[in-house]
């Protein structure tokens, strides 16, 4: 890695930068996540000063890309922290279903190992009068979704995970097709819809059942958090659940919830 | 008062040390200790635990955007990088795995480095990769102060060895002499 010295003051000229030439604002991202995001662009294009790096963000579309890309962390795995999983299968679901239409809804969905988790537990029930909304910060994400590939390293990344489930055992069951070329077999027998947009400029108001939103908070600082968990409250039913990363708080917004188990970040709004 | 943040990252092999660093600090002691362990992203019940034992100090594994305070141990989670921000939070994320780990000492020490400078000692340990050694030569070049365990005093010293050669401290310890620099941080006040 190389050995950079960076200020405040560059950090936010780069991001200011960054939003000038592409549209997003990453402002309000926790500032050692936007630090290291920088320093590991610089370090893969070998660029040595801040000069530089700004230059060539004014001068290279596909290096704003690549940095833009690389802000919506796309790493994850399917069925992380099982026992989140077994709890939406064993108390959530049975539940939920009775309702004549459910809505769910995940949002910032980059690579879809949560869409994915969520359709094979889905599939179980077969049910058809479930819909997915799916939105996702880039317009490229839809189609990395929808054809999703999924590798020996994906496979392994998981493995653990579904050993801990009580609904599905033997990843052969999930993966099926060639070593890296492998797809999920689900059963899911919903509807599927996609939205490419931010967040904070989505209009959905008192719409959905459930919102699975876990290890996206942890990216921003608290006043991006509380805004989106604002949005995110105003978007799901009175009495509707709210999934969060095990080591995510609510925050300013933990008034509106009850936590519905205390080792588990699931969350029913209140009903007033 | 110079040193408020102790942080101190181990591997293979650091365990015994990490028990043996927490049983000298006393109940009243004026730092924060943050502690980044290489441990399996599965095990979430029993780690924590067991060093909580071992100790005078309240032990945890902090929540993101938690506040860090003084005389408290933190234990970074299981499956999560753990950042130190410069408002003297801690921010987690689940980025890629660094040299392997999740959590990496790298990404904390970094980030502590930035946002710390010469109010925090980095101290890495045993091990049986390369993790430390970037985020250890990061503390030295923001004025912080960095520690190697000394390899032949290690259990397994690759970590260690990669620390020296590549952050270039000299501060070279065995682990009773770690233990005794912690302990004398406090009597410095």
């Amino acid at each position: 890695m190389l050995d950079l010295k960076l200020s405040v003051s560059e950090v936010n000229q780069i991001y200011a930068e960054l939003n000038s030439v592409s549209g997003f604002d990453f402002g309000n991202y926790a500032f050692s996540f936007k630090m290291r995001k920088i320093i590991l662009l610089m370090h893969s294009l070998k660029i040595l000063t801040v000069e530089d790096l700004i230059f060539r963000l004014q001068n290279s579309q596909h290096i704003v890309s690549e940095f833009v890309k690389s802000m919506f962390v796309s790493y994850s795995e399917m069925f992380r922290d099982a026992e989140i999983w077994n709890y939406l299968q064993e108390k959530i679901l049975s539940k939920l279903l009775l309702k004549k239409e459910v809505k769910i809804h995940i949002p910032y969905c980059v690579t879809g190992e949560e869409l994915y988790s969520l359709m094979l537990l889905l599939g179980l029930y077969q049910s058809t009068h479930v819909s997915i909304l799916v939105s996702h910060p880039l317009s490229e994400n839809e189609e990395i979704i929808k054809n999703r590939i999924f590798t020996q390293k994906d496979l392994k990344a998981c493995q653990k995970n579904i050993e801990f489930l009580d609904f599905i055992k033997n990843t052969e069951d999930i993966f099926v097709g060639h070593t890296n070329q492998m797809r999920i077999n689900h059963f899911f027998r919903g509807e599927l819809n996609f939205e490419h947009c931010d967040i904070l400029s989505q209009q959905h108001i008192a719409e959905f059942d459930l919102v699975l939103f876990r290890n996206r908070l942890i990216y921003y600082n608290e006043d991006l958090q509380t805004e989106v968990l604002r949005k995110i409250s105003g978007s799901l039913n009175k009495g509707g659940l709210l999934i969060i990363g095990e080591k995510e708080t609510l925050g300013q917004m933990s008034g509106k919830y009850k936590k519905l188990k205390s080792n588990l970040s699931v969350y029913k709004k209140k009903i007033f | 008062m110079r040193q408020k943040y102790i942080i101190i990252g181990g591997s293979a092999g650091s365990f015994k040390i990490v028990t043996e660093i927490l049983e000298a600090i006393p109940k009243h002691f004026p730092f924060a200790v943050i502690l980044i362990l290489h441990r399996l992203k599965h095990i979430k019940e029993g780690f924590t635990d067991a060093l909580k034992i071992k100790s005078l100090l309240p032990v945890s594994e902090p929540f993101d955007k938690e506040k860090i305070f003084p005389g408290k141990v933190y234990i970074a989670p299981a499956n999560y990088h753990l950042y130190i921000e410069p408002n003297n939070t801690f921010a987690l994320s689940a980025e890629e795995v660094v040299n392997h780990s999740r959590p990496s000492i790298d990404v904390t020490l970094s980030s502590a480095a930035f946002s710390l400078k010469e109010k925090m000692t980095g101290i890495v340990l045993s091990g049986a990769n390369n993790d430390g050694a970037a985020g250890l030569r990061d503390v030295m070049n923001y004025g912080g102060t960095a520690i190697v365990q000394d390899p032949e005093d290690a259990a397994v010293p690759t970590m260690p060895e990669a620390a020296l050669k590549i952050s270039g401290t000299k501060n070279i310890l065995s682990s009773q002499e770690i233990i005794e620099y912690i302990k004398n941080l406090n009597f410095e006040l």
